[in-house]
């Protein structure tokens, strides 16, 4: 086969050497979970690997007899001799350490993988650090915690959404088990889509991502579910002040096969009724949300294992006056399917290969009297990639793979029924593409200091038929229609991705990395608000909308103090991204009818750059990590802002998170603080007469005021009120903005008086959402 | 309006749900310092005519209750002294045109606030030249540059009713045709004789041709415009009625005129909604807020007869 050939080429030097290989599965001793990113190596030799996404591990070297350490965070470390004479199969099950005996090993926790590893802006977070931090109506959240990383901030208070050095929330590649998740949040924003009782592992990246991963440009969140218990039967879950959480995992057939099923509800509805009168002519409106994860796996023997696993979440928002006759009813929400396949070749070649289904639902169904109206957008797509990783020998990995997905976008789509009329825009707005990728991503060392990860991805993006463009006259009205049949081509884009990453070990706890990544994103997000809502559309690259380039440059210096206790970075980027849309100044949200939904953008670049400082600490009674971002971000669009640079909405001076989390006994105490500078928004300065009397609005500088500075702190305690064997129950209490700052969320004007009355004022007004919120969580697992 | 419903309402109830508190807060920029309004044009074949006024801050208080006694020309007439506050009446306004210079002269104006303009007596507007507008005012200077693009004819008109009914009140739409491989954009006015003092304009009154260039048989449609003398409950106020006279002026205008109008038309309305994109509106004349547009004039007058209508109606595409 030609990639065969092409490898062996390029790496000649594996062909030489006698040399044997190590290789198997690291798993949780008492959940048989496989367990990502456990730090494998010789101590002999100072050689090492890291465990793959399905806990794979395979390292070759030459024969002879090592002492091998196996590490991961949480965990004892377990140590053993090895006589490689042979090719050797090893499954090690770590031992979780920590809270279960209340003795700290230090040892265990320590870890030089930031350090030694290529990878620049990666960030892996495990569960028990997100769910040991306070937060907002006692539902543990990632994206929450994600936000607290260096480069990475919030949508906004409360919000779920997330912009990672300067890129839109478009850039953010979030994938559940593989599958892409198009709109991680629910109630407009405030909480992620994910239970973190389902969640195993986050990972993030937001610099240098490797080959494997593309469409996206600026970051990779990417979510591993638990796949259940191996061992025995296990419940856990919470009940907080808005929802109740359950989780039931256990094996199907011990050490074969398990499942585990997760679900959650809010009860926000039920608990604003009492407040909502029958006679009010509200009564009738709610809104709740809930998720539904799943997930099945059978080993069939040592070589081959499937997953399947689900997820499937809806918000509902009800909406009605009875006054005006409006019922309005909006559900909206994330399903995703993978079916997945991993498959052993041999001890040096790992392949898995998904199917995947992944789709996000908006709709509106509003009733009015005998009117009726449904508005709908939609994305669906339909994956199959396959995923092959090679260890041809020391500390040398290759992963290729190849990827298609079909997309289906659904712009919006409205149809409407009253008594005499009926109008359906139908199918005529839908939006076809195949997705097509292959790559390969090679990761050696060029010299025992130097570490490379090279990695090359090629992309074809493919709009087709059936599809109908409008063209428009002066008055908006359509004055010409293009129609491509079914199966047409519409427009072709093809690229190359070039990622490059490399590591330079400057002493045993001090390392240089430098990354640089191009790449292409053919879908993009149009938001017409400052907010993120679920009405923001997704919208394919077109014969219009052209794809997005980015093009990220970074270099970080990293130092672990006291052999290892303490991690530190600095990390600076830029980066560059072409292509950006914005909806045409002026502009809001509307129903498209008879026109496409990409006729209303305006196109522009954006630039950005900064400076990360990141430390933590992962271990001993005290832990915590602090960031710290210095950054810029602009936006230059030729119809905004008389086409000169602006700061990007989401620009942020200076951000700053910290975490503590403090054991002691039974207790564990937590607190986190924010600081950020304020949002950018364009202001209204004035007003003028003009046109015979017409009032005309004076904007100031486009985003050039910003609004009050960012700042809160959270507080929690748990106190742990049962612990027998693996039965526990524990007791939470969050504060959220302990010190009830009045963190604007958006500043509007408001009017008193009337012009025909020919008295008129005009006042700024901040909102603010979330003042001093306590709530109160219990949480078991037996 | 109807745009904004579904998203307006998402929005009020989401606000509903929220525990959420508002308080009044003073903004930085509350301090305001007034600039120069300039409502400038000059049409093909007329002289020049600019408007002078000044901006208020956003968070002013407009009171039109207390009036102030002022002479225009000879004329008493009560002015809210809000407004007469904000109106220019002594800066030197010139217009150039290859070295010749006309020096503006106000004049009172009582159709149009603020019922006093300055008006050009030397220099009358054509088609294919350029205009400078130089003005002096409180010690600063403002400059701008217009062109005059050449006027497009319309090739026919007609009258569509807009109820099923007899006599009923309707619009005017017509033909022209888009002169090839040149970019062209389009203002257009009407004034209805014994009903408008000024010509008024569409609510949307512009356009360009980058869908249409160079096509013939070009569908246009013109509403009655906003004329503020007329009663806003007024039900035909935004349509043409049988037996009227109409003058419609449909002119050829330069880009930065053209986008100046587009930020107009997009501004209009808006303001105060902060889910919504802002818009701004972006003139010609660096300093200063307004615009300074020339203006390539075709005119044509048109009688509003409802018993060609369907003859006509036939004719058209």
């Amino acid at each position: 086969m030609g990639l065969a050939m092409a490898l062996a080429l390029l790496f000649p030097a594996t062909l030489l050497a006698q040399k044997f290989t190590l290789s198997g599965y690291v798993r949780d001793k008492q959940t048989g979970e496989e367990l990502i990113g456990a730090n494998i190596y010789f101590s002999e030799l100072l050689k090492g690997t890291v465990s793959n996404t399905y806990g794979f591990y395979s390292i070759s070297t030459e024969k002879g007899s090592y002492t091998l350490v196996i590490s991961y965070l949480g965990y004892e470390t377990y140590e053993t001799r090895v006589e490689l004479i042979n090719d050797i199969r090893l499954n090690i099950e770590l031992q979780p350490s920590g809270l279960s005996t209340g003795e700290v090993t230090i040892q265990a926790d320590r870890t030089d993988k930031n350090v030694k590893s290529t990878e620049t802006g990666t960030i892996l977070l495990p569960i028990k650090t997100i769910e040991s931090l306070p937060v907002l109506f006692g539902e543990v959240d990632i994206l929450k915690t994600i936000q607290l990383l260096p480069g990475v901030q919030s949508a906004g208070e409360g919000s779920a959404g997330f912009y990672v050095r300067g890129g839109g929330p478009d850039q953010n590649l979030i994938l559940l088990d593989g599958a892409t998740v198009y709109n991680a949040s629910h109630l407009f924003g405030f909480f992620s889509v994910f239970n973190s009782d389902a969640i195993k592992d986050v990972k993030l990246i937001k610099g240098g991502m490797p080959a494997e991963y593309g469409g996206r440009l600026s970051s990779v969140l990417d979510i591993s579910m638990k796949e259940g218990n191996m061992k025995e039967y296990k419940a856990r879950g919470g009940i907080s002040l808005i929802a109740s959480r359950l989780t039931v995992e256990g094996p199907i057939k011990e050490d074969t096969s398990s499942f585990i099923i997760s679900g959650r509800r809010t009860y926000v509805d039920l608990l604003i009724r009492p407040f909502v009168p029958d006679s009010s002519p509200f009564a009738g409106s709610g809104y709740y949300f809930y998720d539904l994860n799943a997930k099945v796996n059978y080993r069939i023997s040592d070589r081959d294992r499937v997953f399947l696993s689900g997820y499937f979440g809806r918000d509902v928002f009800s909406f009605a006056n009875a006054e005006n006759g409006v019922a309005m009813n909006i559900p909206w929400g994330n399903t995703t399917a993978s079916a997945r396949w991993n498959h052993l070749f041999s001890d040096k070649l790992f392949m898995n290969t998904t199917a995947i289904y992944s789709d996000y639902q908006f709709s509106i169904d509003i009733l009015q009297n005998d009117f009726n109206l449904k508005l709908f957008s939609g994305i669906t797509n339909y994956t199959l990639k396959t995923d092959f990783s090679y260890f041809p020998g020391d500390n040398h990995k290759i992963t290729f793979g190849a990827n298609y997905t079909r997309h289906l976008f659904i712009p919006s789509s409205v149809s409407g029924q009253s008594e005499e009329v009926s109008i359906d825009v139908g199918d005529a707005l839908l939006q076809f593409a195949n997705d097509y990728s292959i790559y390969i991503n090679d990761e050696f060392d060029l010299t025992p200091r130097l570490r490379i990860n090279a990695g090359l991805r090629g992309t074809i993006f493919q709009q087709v038929g059936p599809f109908t463009r409008y063209v428009k006259n002066t008055e908006g009205v359509n004055t010409d229609t293009i129609t491509w049949n079914a199966g047409d081509e519409v427009v072709r884009f093809q690229n190359l991705e070039p990622r490059l990453s490399m590591r330079y070990t400057l002493g045993k706890s001090n390392s240089l990395k430098a990354s640089y990544t191009h790449n292409y994103q053919y879908i993009h997000l149009a938001s017409v608000s400052t907010v993120l809502l679920p009405t923001d559309l997704w919208i394919p690259s077109s014969d219009v909308v052209f794809p997005q380039v980015g093009n990220q440059y970074s270099i970080g210096y990293f130092h672990n103090f006291f052999e290892d206790y303490l991690e530190t970075s600095v990390e600076l980027y830029y980066k560059t991204m072409e292509n950006q849309i914005e909806y045409r100044p002026g502009s809001s949200f509307g129903l498209t009818v008879g026109d496409n939904a990409d006729n209303n953008f305006v196109y522009g670049d954006g630039e950005s750059y900064g400076m990360e400082l990141f430390v933590r600490k992962n271990f001993g009674s005290i832990t915590g990590f602090a960031g710290y971002t210095l950054s810029r971000t602009t936006r230059q669009f030729d119809d905004i802002n008389l086409g000169n640079p602006y700061p990007a909405r989401y620009d942020r001076r200076h951000d700053f998170s910290g975490t503590l989390t403090y054991e002691y006994d039974k207790w564990q105490f937590s607190a986190v603080f924010v600081y950020g500078t304020g949002s950018a928004f364009t202001p209204i300065v004035g007003r003028y007469f003009m046109d015979n009397g017409t009032i005309v609005t004076e904007y100031g500088d486009f985003n050039s005021f910003r609004m009050p500075h960012y700042h809160r702190m959270d507080v929690s305690i748990t106190y742990l009120l049962m612990q027998k064997d693996e039965r526990r129950s524990s007791l939470n209490l969050s504060v959220y903005n302990v010190y009830n700052r009045q963190n604007p969320y958006f500043i509007y004007y408001d009017f008193q008086g009337s012009i025909l009355d020919g008295q008129f004022a005009t006042m700024a007004k901040q909102v603010t959402i979330f003042p001093i919120m306590p709530s109160i969580a219990w949480n078991f697992s037996f | 309006m109807k745009k904004n419903f579904a998203h307006t309402l998402l929005l009020l109830s989401f606000l509903i749900i929220l525990v959420g508190c508002e308080e009044d807060i003073t903004l930085d920029y509350a301090e305001y310092d007034p600039k120069m309004v300039v409502e400038g044009s000059i049409f093909s074949g007329e002289y020049a005519e600019v408007i002078l006024t000044k901006s208020t801050g956003y968070f002013e208080e407009i009171n039109l209750n207390d009036s102030t006694l002022i002479e225009l020309f000879g004329i008493p007439v009560y002015v809210p002294t809000y407004l007469y506050n904000t109106v220019i009446f002594d800066a030197t306004v010139v217009v150039s045109e290859g070295g010749q210079h006309d020096t503006l002269q106000l004049i009172p104006d009582l159709n149009v606030f603020p019922f006093v303009k300055y008006r050009g007596s030397k220099i009358k507007g054509e088609p294919g030249k350029s205009y400078d507008l130089t003005i002096e005012y409180d010690n600063q200077e403002y400059w701008a540059q217009t062109s005059i693009p050449l006027p497009v004819p319309i090739d026919s008109l007609w009258f569509e009713p807009a109820f099923q009914e007899e006599d009923s009140p309707g619009f005017i739409r017509g033909l022209f045709s888009d002169p090839k491989g040149v970019r062209n954009y389009y203002r257009i006015f009407s004034k209805t004789l014994g009903r408008d003092s000024t010509y008024v304009h569409p609510f949307v009154s512009i356009w360009d041709d980058t869908p249409f260039d160079g096509q013939d048989s070009i569908e246009f449609r013109i509403f009655h415009g906003d004329n503020k003398l007329e009663d806003p409950e007024d039900p035909n106020r935004f349509f043409f009625l049988p037996g009227e006279e109409v003058l419609i002026r449909m002119c050829s205008i330069d880009l930065p005129h053209y986008r100046f109008w587009v930020g107009y038309q997009q501004n209009s309305g808006g303001g105060g909604n902060p889910f919504a994109n802002p818009a701004p509106v972006e003139g010609n004349i660096p300093n200063a807020l307004g615009n300074w547009g020339g203006y390539g004039v075709y005119e044509t007058s048109f009688f509003v007869d409802s018993l060609q209508v369907d003859s006509l109606n036939l004719k058209s595409p």
